[in-house]
């Protein structure tokens, strides 16, 4: 199998994704944890499908997110500073 | 820093300001609501600012900038605010819209607070991981026609498209007109599922089957006889051409070469369940590889809140419960355009036109037009029906699921 | 305007008032009572006893690991995901600097196993950047000046930073600091290598490892537990051991005591990856505290009462912005570091804050060991090792040594079945 990148952001190689899901990892978070595929800037958004597709996803009904790879705020980058809000009162 | 918490409160916050958010901004300040739209682009339009092909209807040019500019301009005139370059990067229930701007903007409002949020942010590519793939000069189909017809520049002298669908047809011929040396149309690699040669045609060839004679009308047209041959045969040609460029219905890219940037591909011949025939490998030189892989609908936001998904192939991914009149589980919360399933500008158009009228209705705003949003529902279902091109033939059976389970399971508590 | 100055040293559990030199200096012959004890080789001396292993945590992890390399036959079982609670949604911190004066010992020694465990094949990240705990206004730097002389005692390596070392060795801290005292010999790892690294070594031990099968009950027959039921049906087992974190507490029917540990979620969050902090220390103060990853990012944290109890990991907007706040004020030059990514993970905490490490009173050959508040990751090591000699305590009738015994004799699971006013402070 070609070694080629999925996830661009933390440098994980398909190589890597396919040996954490030889180890069990299960699902696309379990291999997020376990490679840090998905971890970086874009937080999964370009590399979410790939590894999805590497696992095998099958969910089917109605599902409490949109990936087992968890989605997170926030849902692009936002500097400390700008996370503030004073509230009123 | 932030700014104090905002003191104006809006009736909608639209996020997305393409076909659908435009359209629904649009109804519902002409219907009196106060509407503010954000962008996280330069300019309103989304993916309508990319697109430029000919009308196979009636041969007029769709100019996708322009309509992008009439419908900003509409909404404006209806009342609805604007603002661009900024980024929604949170909903907090209630509504506030949690905004951040890119580095070098001058800031804007921290939130926005809203009775009613408009989840308009489309859809994005799905990657097409192969060797070689980060590579300057390897770009997504998207990027090709943003270049193209967005900044006017080539994306490559010698360019090879990998993956077969409207989208990547439709650009390899932009990309055409504008100069540029389309060597061809190639499968994506063997690994990407349902990349094979039937399944290719698979998803192609029903197209024909939605309205025979416009599609043979089509056909003559732009596609050229042997397309329509190949379509209607077991055996699957070899190559077949479109405007002139070759579409390698059994040809296979295995590899993207180059050090620095592209310098060009290996490709395979394929049998037509996709198996690589062994020893076909062979170089092509190119210096841009575009990647076609389909499109997913983006709704992030709407992951970090309290509400249901559904995975649907005929949609192109996962997409949040919604009602046929585009209402959310969440109070409030309302969806429209690409990020509940992928199809053209038109169809988002009219969900745009859909969704304001259950955000009027819901807010008790005022509306001159005698159409309600369930008699509107059922007339997106005849428009798709009609619709002459689409990004899955099955998208409505996507449409019927989702509608299912937003019956049995996802309607509101 | 008078303003009383506010003690939000974070991570300063001690109370440098109230502790005497004589528990400061214990800590320095604990752990060096323990680190002696710790020497010794424990291969073999549980070879042929079968261990079910409850809960795949860190905490379940480790134990496995311990108890495999003593060359037991290990079966665990994880109900959901392997290291994905807070095992894997912590900061990382591996320290004893800031720990009460009790805990010093054990979280030192923990330390010292979890850089033993990096050099063996456990890919920790560990590091020794430090810790400062970073004052901004005087009387937190009087409590500081305090707790410096605990420490010294204890045999932790200090030292003192002025407000301007602190801005040297702090890139981005507020120059109006207070000063800062830094542990320079407190640690750090990445918790997802860490975890993948120990279910590998478990997998090549022939351990064995059950993900997505939670645990129905415990089997217990003639006062001794037996083995575990779930829905691969029934494990047989010599001993079981329970390291369900905060999950625990629907064991306490089988334990035959109150197991109570409280849930509660912990919410941090990380920035892109910042170049030239290489040498970033674990930093606290302002309620919040902060480390750089292996990997180049800062990752912010602190939790507090405040927080909401249960087992919702979703991120709240009130967290972000209290971190955000607090961060900024203390970090002034990473102000408009960009956020990538918050996440909550679930703590388990116990009403006195110490830890739940001992034999369950229901039924011989079943063992506790949770309730670790927030300090599970940075324990974990320790813990894991010091479960050879509590199971070899009950198996072996070998009392629990002296040395460990010092350490964890206040741990006993069944103390919250004693009443009011004899409970352990």
């Amino acid at each position: 199998m070609n070694d080629h990148m999925i996830c661009r952001c933390e440098d994980v190689t398909a190589t890597e994704v396919r040996a954490a899901i030889d180890a069990g990892a299960c699902n696309a978070q379990e291999v997020k944890m376990r490679t840090r595929a998905g971890m970086g800037p874009c937080q999964g958004r370009v590399c979410r499908p790939a590894v999805e597709a590497m696992v095998g996803v099958t969910d089917e009904g109605v599902l409490r997110s949109n990936s087992a790879m968890t989605v997170h705020l926030p849902v692009r980058p936002v500097s400390l500073q700008d996370l503030v809000i004073e509230r009123e009162q | 820093m932030s700014t104090p918490a905002g003191t104006e409160a809006f009736d909608l916050v639209v996020i997305g300001g393409g076909p659908a958010g435009l359209t629904a901004a649009r109804d519902v300040a002409a219907a009196g609501g106060r509407v503010m739209v954000v962008d996280e682009n330069h300019a309103m339009g989304g993916k309508l600012r990319g697109q430029l092909h000919e009308d196979p209807t009636d041969s007029s040019w769709w100019k996708g900038w322009e309509l992008a500019e009439q419908g900003e301009k509409d909404a404006v005139a209806a009342g609805a605010r604007m603002i661009t370059d900024v980024v929604a990067w949170g909903l907090e229930p209630g509504w506030t819209v949690r905004l951040t701007y890119p580095a070098g903007r001058n800031g804007g409002p921290s939130h926005l607070t809203s009775r009613a949020v408009l989840v308009a942010t489309g859809a994005v590519e799905r990657p097409m991981p192969v060797t070689g793939w980060t590579l300057p000069g390897a770009m997504t189909i998207g990027a090709a026609q943003v270049l193209t017809n967005i900044h006017r520049v080539k994306p490559g002298r010698r360019v090879l498209v990998v993956g077969m669908d409207v989208l990547s047809l439709t650009i390899a011929r932009a990309m055409q007109l504008a100069g540029v040396d389309v060597m061809g149309i190639v499968l994506p690699p063997t690994a990407v599922e349902g990349s094979s040669p039937r399944a290719t045609l698979g998803r192609l060839a029903p197209m024909a089957k939605l309205a025979p004679a416009m599609y043979m009308r089509l056909a003559g047209r732009f596609l050229g006889w042997s397309w329509v041959q190949a379509l209607a045969s077991r055996l699957i040609p070899r190559t077949v051409r479109m405007w002139g460029i070759p579409l390698h219905l059994r040809t296979a890219l295995v590899a993207i070469q180059g050090t620095d940037q592209v310098t060009g591909a290996v490709v395979v011949n394929v049998t037509a369940d996709g198996t690589p025939v062994a020893g076909s490998e062979r170089e092509l030189a190119v210096d841009a590889v575009c990647l076609a892989n389909g499109l997913i609908p983006l709704n992030e936001l709407l992951a970090t809140l309290d509400c249901a998904f559904l995975r649907s192939p005929d949609l192109g991914g996962t997409v949040p419960v919604h009602s046929d009149t585009l209402r959310t589980q969440l109070d409030g919360m309302y969806v429209a355009g690409n990020t509940i399933g992928v199809e053209s500008a038109k169809i988002a158009e009219k969900q745009g036109a859909l969704v304001a009228l259950s955000i009027i209705e819901d807010l008790g705003l005022s509306t001159r037009r005698g159409c309600t949003a369930a008699q509107g529902a059922l007339d997106l279902v005849g428009a798709r029906r009609t619709m002459e091109f689409q990004f899955d033939v099955n998208v409505q059976r996507g449409h019927d699921k989702v509608q299912r389970a937003w019956e049995t399971s996802g309607g509101p508590a | 305007m008078s303003v009383v100055l506010e003690n939000r040293l974070t991570m300063l559990s001690m109370d440098p008032l109230a502790t005497t030199e004589e528990e400061s200096a214990r800590a320095a012959s604990d752990y060096a009572n323990l680190t002696a004890h710790l020497a010794a080789d424990t291969a073999g001396t549980m070879a042929g006893q079968r261990v079910v292993v409850v809960g795949g945590g860190v905490i379940g992890l480790m134990t496995a690991l311990y108890l495999t390399r003593a060359g037991a036959q290990v079966e665990l079982f994880e109900a959901q995901s392997l290291g994905a609670a807070a095992s894997g949604r912590n900061a990382g911190g591996i320290y004893a600097f800031g720990r009460a004066i009790d805990e010093v010992a054990l979280a030192r020694a923990s330390m010292d196993l979890w850089e033993d465990l990096s050099t063996r094949g456990i890919d920790s990240h560990f590091q020794r950047p430090g810790h400062a705990m970073i004052a901004l206004n005087d009387h937190e730097r009087s409590l500081l000046d305090l707790a410096e002389r605990h420490y010294a005692l204890a045999g932790l390596p200090t030292r003192m930073l002025s407000p301007e070392e602190a801005v040297a060795m702090l890139p981005g801290v507020n120059p109006d600091n207070a000063g800062a005292l830094m542990g320079t010999t407190d640690g750090q790892g990445y918790p997802f290598t860490a975890v993948t690294s120990i279910i590998a070594e478990l997998r090549a031990a022939d351990a064995i490892i059950h993900d997505h099968c939670p645990v129905q009950s415990v089997i217990e027959r003639g006062g001794h537990a037996r083995g575990v039921r779930s829905e691969r049906g029934v494990t047989e087992a010599d001993h079981v051991i329970l390291c369900a974190g905060p999950w625990l507490a629907g064991f306490s029917e089988s334990a035959g005591c109150n197991l109570a540990v409280r849930p509660r979620r912990s919410q941090l969050m990380v920035t892109e990856r910042i170049a030239g902090l290489e040498n970033f220390p674990f930093v606290s103060g302002n309620r919040v505290y902060a480390r750089r990853t292996h990997a180049g990012n800062i990752m912010v944290g602190g939790g507090g009462p405040w927080e909401q109890d249960g087992y919702n990991v979703t991120s709240s907007y009130e967290a972000l912005s209290f971190l955000g706040k607090h961060m900024s004020e203390l970090f002034p030059g990473l102000a408009g570091a960009p956020i990538i990514r918050a996440f909550a993970g679930t703590v388990e905490l116990t009403a006195d804050h110490l830890p739940l490490f001992g034999p369950a009173p229901a039924m011989a050959g079943l063992w506790i060991s949770a309730g670790y508040n927030g300090h599970g990751f940075g324990l974990c090591a320790a813990m894991g090792r010091l479960t050879v000699d509590l199971i070899r305590s009950g198996s072996d009738s070998v009392p629990l040594p002296a040395a460990v015994n010092a350490v964890v004799g206040e741990f006993g699971p069944d103390r919250f079945n004693v009443k009011q006013g004899n409970s352990h402070e």
